[in-house]
């Protein structure tokens, strides 16, 4: 089993500039509309994709990044206005993503299977 | 002393592959149990006559049909109005655990699970559903 998610690890790592097509578009659509909420329920969606395999796999310090984005995206929609600084906080947090994915060198740490 | 029946059959829907893939290596391989898996709530309930589980795992947040809808859909039909569903998904709050319960699953595995333990995992829960 070790080698079948090593390999299904590195397919991951390798597929995760295709992945993070959706979630940067669907921010860009967020921002155009000036963070219309349906929108920003679009890039919650697109965002957890990432978070839930990317925490599947190991995949650090992807993981991190978007489980950050999840959270404060989960703040935004549970608050009753749009703040500007947890808003800005998303953006940076989603362009540092971006980076880590497109610079290539995404660390994916062996699974630990045993505990 | 009552007898629980073995569990054999599951049916596993998630809409990421990879997971899904994962999913069955764990409950397939080291599990040994027979886990037919789908990709989406519409393509699971296409197929669930036909596989008849005896327990369905359902991602909570899917496209399409979310695991709330499928169980929704489930609790419908006569002949799994009493399946056990237990939910999966990423980290969530004691509080979201229950509001789970409460609509009907009868426990919430989080990712991200161990592969060597899913089975025995989705195995105490289905003793706990006999007790």
């Amino acid at each position: 089993m070790d080698s079948q998610l090593l390999e299904l690890q590195k397919e991951y790592v390798a597929s995760l500039p295709a992945r993070l097509v959706p979630v940067m578009a669907s921010w860009q659509c967020c921002v155009d509309s000036n963070y219309a909420a349906d929108l920003l329920q679009e890039v919650y969606r697109a965002v957890h994709a990432i978070a839930g395999t990317s925490s599947m796999l190991n995949v650090t310090p992807v993981n991190e990044l978007s489980n950050k984005a999840q959270e404060l995206i989960h703040g935004l929609m549970a608050a009753d206005d749009m703040d500007a600084e947890r808003l800005l906080d998303l953006g940076k947090t989603l362009k540092t993503l971006e980076s880590v994915i497109l610079a290539g060198k995404v660390k994916a740490p062996p699974i630990n299977l045993h505990g | 002393m009552n007898s629980v029946a073995a569990l054999e059959k599951i049916l596993y829907i998630e809409d990421e592959p990879d997971i899904r893939l994962v999913a069955e290596i764990a409950l397939r391989q080291v599990g040994q149990l027979d886990v037919v898996t789908c990709a989406s709530g519409e393509e699971g309930l296409a197929v669930i006559h036909e596989v008849m589980p005896q327990l369905i795992i359902l991602d909570v947040m899917m496209p399409g049909m979310d695991g709330p809808q499928i169980l929704s859909k489930l609790r419908a039909m006569p002949e799994f109005m009493l399946t056990p569903v237990i939910f999966i998904t990423a980290k969530v709050q004691p509080d979201e655990v229950e509001q789970f319960k409460q609509l009907g699953a009868v426990d919430v595995i989080t990712k991200p699970f161990n592969p060597m333990t899913l089975a025995q995992d989705v195995r105490a829960i289905w003793a706990t559903c006999h007790e």
